[in-house]
């Protein structure tokens, strides 16, 4: 196990590597490079990159240099957004904002979205698995901004129950993580619908009735460990989207978080900014899917996960 | 021994049969006992008739009403978007002086924007633009990932280990990070180039816009993936069957083989998952464009409208729910759709 | 100082009499007039169409007939496992004088396992991949008997090893993926047997494992038998698994049955032109020269709308006019030994009116 571990951090650490390389590059198809580009801010700061990055040198010293600043936690300084103010300073001071938003989502999506696709699986075929069927539906299908600014409207204006602007009190809350749990939530439902449907079909749930089993026995012993495996491979593609999300729930509910800082410096093109954020949030994604895919082989004793691929 | 009968079943006859209770359990007939003819015997069994797949398919489609509403409401906004607009007088570029800001009203059914746009022009063409986003980067994917997929599944062995683990890869790399990353590098070379070109591809490239450009790399880098590993799938289960090995006994060359007999065989599957990656291909594209990094303008598309009527939120409400409304709902059907044809395709349901 | 699991069982082996001869004589199950039928959206599917049988105290009886015949069916509404769907619609099952079908969900989850046993066709999917087999044979008894976890865990070991598992206590916390097929049907017996039940319920067990684990666990089957004293239902397709361990045969044909006996009546003297197939298609290690396999012609009917008369006419070589009209009476050859077929009755009558001139 622990072996297994160690593999799957050093092949971590390749991937934000090689994500690393690949947006500095990428970065450097603008003419002028990323920190070049614009008028340079001053001649301190410009003395300030030229030692840090040396930007005459040919690319590959650029970004061995970049590199080993990415390592020290220091990701250049941003342009124009905050002028000279450190890129890592900034991600910092927003991204706790974005984290907390997030995890209560994520959580949302998992508490209610199973429990939601369970019920509808057992009662197969019944009223109440049509209607949350629908219900399920609708939120993978209904983008984001869209039931965030409905959900202004409806209880922001029309009802006038719940505050629009800023994040003062617990209230705050309701509106911007209902809104980034709700995708999240319908497709853990749908996907533990279906998973569930397919686990109480199995024989191994046959051999439990034979044996008498009692029934809350069965779906909660039996079936749900089973059903739940799916759910967990898709926790790692949820928290990248949990986070991208957060880019259209920050920017209507007008949050001070890292996913609208991200949209506002792409639209105002700064640079270092951009591919800094870029880096941290990749990265965020490639470690978090690290700690799922420890976690799924703590629950399904049958995966050999050092074979990798795919079945 | 006693017979027993009893009422209405089949009377239990032991040795010594009394012919009267037999014969009171039912008329018999002079030639009862006279053997069976082939013909009679194949009378007696009603074959019920086979259907082919496609009309077995076709058949449970129809009986789907979810699914055939959903089917119906898809044509109604295709009409919206690609016949509405020769109803209209206005272009959704032409902007009417004096007629700003106007409520919805019978002339303009959708109002005017800050410009003297008419919305309902606007709103079909923002329609037609996000169907043909969606259908075109849905056709992309389509046609990398089935293909991929098909190789990878026939070639098997070492390639096809290889050229999974690429696809683990790719599906570990967030999207949405590298379109917008694209967004940001590719605005000013492909700026300068559409400046700078003369050809007439180009220059119909350019109305496109560098962030739709990059949206369409990004589906053609990253969204094929999914794609390729059902076809592959469905390949490596096909690749057993009698009819391949028949063919490659036959001299059938590898690419004959995928183009003849795999591919076709997969067709449902096809159909199924490009069905299903359209709305997700609009849902990207307006979740893009509602932060501004998707269509540019003069383009529009049913995000970008949105995002122009998020500042007047509040006073002029129907500016942004109806293009949402209708974006929801064309989401919604799709997804509806492409399940109910999921469901109709699936072999394992036939009755 | 004794485990009290040991008591417990031993106790009920006393008191259950199993051991005793006559009980040999007593009814243990009696099925009567059984309907089940499956309500699908094309129709009412007759997967089992009126069927009696009987089975005593200790003894062996194997449900033969092909896929679509209706013999697991008809076994799974004993144990309450009819999906739906399944419904019964009609007959009752007696066990040990109560009916089965009336019983409560929590009659049903008490009896299961319990008082009758049941294990299935494919071993590699029975058992639950995330528990250790441990886990799931400790549940076994824990469903039941109110035990520590210690004697719980010492029955199990006693299971394991009478179904011949070498080395439990290693394999007690493994899991299933890491046994192969043979040890894991093994686990299944032991599972099943774990409570002691009175009757065991194998579906066709052997039938997805190789030929030399087959004899095997037959072996092993018959064994638990002569040292328990425990009835069997075996059903199967295979009449050579029946020949091995069953005392007495029903066999069955589109959910009805058209022939029952002593497994020596329906080896030396079957009387149903269904059995005859059988028997004929059956490959005799000791042919004398090259015979032909004859199989059965035809197809399996229909059971959407079953036709009017006798479902294996068509197939029948011997079929008459009346065979597709009217369905053939239960004839009784001697004791024991009956048939539903009209051939029979057209020899009584000739004799009848032989004996009248």
């Amino acid at each position: 196990m622990l072996k297994f571990i160690a593999k799957r951090i050093a092949q971590a650490i390749l991937v934000i590597f090689f994500i690393t390389c690949i947006t500095f590059l990428l970065m450097n198809l603008v003419p002028g490079g990323p920190f070049l580009s614009e008028k340079s801010p001053s001649p301190e700061v410009l003395a300030a990159m030229e030692a840090k990055y040396g930007l005459d040198k040919p690319l590959p010293v650029q970004l061995k240099n970049y590199i080993v600043n990415f390592i020290k936690g220091d990701l250049g300084v941003s342009y124009k957004m905050q002028k000279n103010r450190p890129v890592m300073t900034i991600i910092k001071d927003m991204f706790p904002v974005s984290a907390k938003i997030g995890s209560i989502a994520l959580l949302l999506a998992v508490l209610f979205g199973v429990p939601m696709g369970c019920i509808a699986a057992y009662n197969r075929g019944k009223f109440i698995d049509s209607f949350l069927r629908v219900v399920m539906t609708l939120g993978v299908s209904i983008p984001g901004f869209v039931v965030a600014t409905s959900l202004l409207i409806l209880f922001g204006s029309v009802l006038k129950l719940l505050p629009t602007i800023g994040l003062t009190s617990w209230k705050n809350y309701i509106m911007p993580c209902f809104t980034l749990a709700f995708n999240p939530m319908c497709y853990i439902g749908r996907l533990a619908r279906s998973s569930m449907l397919d686990v109480i079909n199995q024989d191994y749930i046959r051999t439990a009735r034979a044996k008498g089993v009692k029934t809350t026995s069965i779906i909660f012993k039996h079936a749900l460990r089973n059903a739940f495996i799916p759910v967990l491979t898709y926790l790692g593609p949820l928290t990248a989207g949990i986070l991208t999300g957060g880019f259209v729930v920050e920017s209507v509910f007008n949050i001070p978080g890292l996913g609208r800082y991200f949209v506002q410096s792409i639209l105002n093109r700064d640079y270092p900014l951009i591919m800094g954020t870029t880096i941290f949030l990749a990265t965020f994604i490639v470690v978090m899917t690290l700690i799922v895919d420890i976690l799924y082989k703590a629950v399904d004793p049958r995966i050999d996960l050092t074979k990798g691929g795919s079945n | 021994m006693r017979i027993q009968k009893a009422f209405g079943t089949i009377p239990i006859v032991s040795g010594q049969v009394d012919i009267d209770d037999v014969l009171s359990g039912g008329e018999m007939q002079k030639d009862d006992f006279e053997p069976a003819s082939t013909s009679e015997k194949e009378n007696f069994l009603e074959e019920r008739p086979s259907l082919s797949y496609w009309q077995d398919s076709w058949r449970r489609l129809k009986r789907n009403r979810v699914a055939m509403v959903s089917l119906f409401i898809i044509i109604i906004i295709c009409l919206f978007a690609f016949v509405g607009p020769f109803f209209r007088e206005a272009d959704y570029t032409t902007q009417m002086r004096g007629k700003e800001n106007l409520p919805p009203s019978w002339e303009y059914p959708f109002g005017t924007d800050n410009i003297g746009r008419d919305l309902l022009v606007r709103t079909m063409f923002g329609t037609r633009v996000s169907l043909i986003v969606g259908i075109s980067a849905s056709l992309i994917v389509l046609v990398i990932g089935s293909l991929y997929g098909a190789i990878s599944g026939y070639l098997g062995g070492r390639v096809d280990m290889v050229m999974m683990r690429i696809v683990d890869l790719i599906y570990a790399i967030p999207d949405v990070l590298v379109v917008l990353l694209l967004t940001t590098v590719l605005k000013a070379p492909l700026q300068d180039w559409f400046n700078n070109s003369s050809s007439g591809l180009v220059k119909s490239l350019a109305v496109l816009g560098p962030s739709l450009i990059s949206i369409f790399i990004a589906f053609g880098l990253l969204y094929w993936v999914s794609m390729a590993r059902i076809i592959r799938g469905q390949v490596l289960m096909l690749k057993q069957q009698e009819y391949i090995t028949a063919s490659k006994a036959l001299g059938a060359s590898g690419a004959r083989i995928i183009r003849r007999h795999l591919l076709p065989n997969c067709i449902g599957q096809i159909i199924v998952t490009t069905c299903l990656q359209i709305p997700s291909a609009i849902f990207l594209e307006s979740f893009l464009s509602f932060l501004g990094v998707g269509v540019s303008a003069p383009l529009t598309s049913l995000g970008s409208m949105a995002s122009d009527a998020l500042g007047g939120m509040y006073t002029y409400t129907y500016r942004l729910l109806i293009p949402a409304t209708i974006l929801s709902v064309m989401i919604l059907s799709l997804n509806l759709f492409g399940d109910g044809l999921r469901d109709a395709l699936d072999p394992r349901l036939k009755k | 100082m004794e485990n009290k699991m040991n008591e417990i069982n031993n106790n009920e082996l006393k008191n259950s009499e199993l051991n005793n001869g006559d009980l040999k004589n007593r009814k243990l199950l009696e099925v009567k007039d059984l309907k089940v039928s499956f309500f699908t959206p094309v129709g009412e599917v007759k997967a089992v169409n009126g069927i009696s049988y009987e089975l005593n105290y200790g003894e062996v009886m194997g449900i033969v007939g092909e896929s679509g015949s209706g013999k697991s069916v008809q076994a799974y509404s004993i144990m309450g496992l009819l999906q739906s769907p399944g419904k019964v619609v009609g007959g009752s099952i007696l066990f040990e004088g109560e009916d089965v079908l009336s019983f409560t969900k929590e009659q049903m989850q008490s009896f299961c396992g319990n008082k009758v046993s049941m294990i299935f066709q494919n071993p590699m999917t029975c058992l639950n991949p995330v528990y250790t087999i441990g886990n799931q044979l400790m549940e076994a008894i824990h469903v039941h008997r109110k035990v520590s976890r210690e004697e719980a865990r010492s029955r199990a070991l006693e299971m394991l090893r009478m179904v011949g598992i070498n080395n439990p206590e290693r394999r007690m916390w493994q899991y299933p993926h890491e046994l192969s097929g043979g040890m894991r049907q093994r686990v299944m017996i032991a599972m099943g047997l774990i409570c002691n039940p009175k009757l065991l319920i194998a579906d066709e067990p052997t039938t997805a494992l190789d030929v030399t684990i087959q004899a095997q666990i037959l072996e092993l089957m018959k064994e638990i038998q002569k040292n328990t004293n425990m009835a069997i239902i075996f059903i199967t397709h295979n009449l050579g698994v029946v020949a091995e361990i069953c005392d007495k045969v029903t066999v069955m044909y589109a959910g009805k049955i058209v022939e029952q006996g002593d497994v020596d009546d329906i080896f030396y003297n079957p009387q149903h032109p269904y059995t005859w197939g059988l028997l004929r298609s059956i490959p005799k290690i000791d042919a004398d020269e090259y015979e032909r396999l004859i199989p059965i012609e035809g197809t399996p009917v229909d059971m959407l709308n079953p036709p009017a008369g006798c479902p294996f006419g068509p197939r029948c070589e011997h079929c008459m006019k009346i065979c597709l009209r009217r369905e053939p009476p239960k004839v009784q050859i001697n004791d024991g030994h009956t048939a539903a077929c009209w051939l029979l009755v057209r020899e009584r009558m000739k004799e009848v009116a032989s004996n009248e001139r």
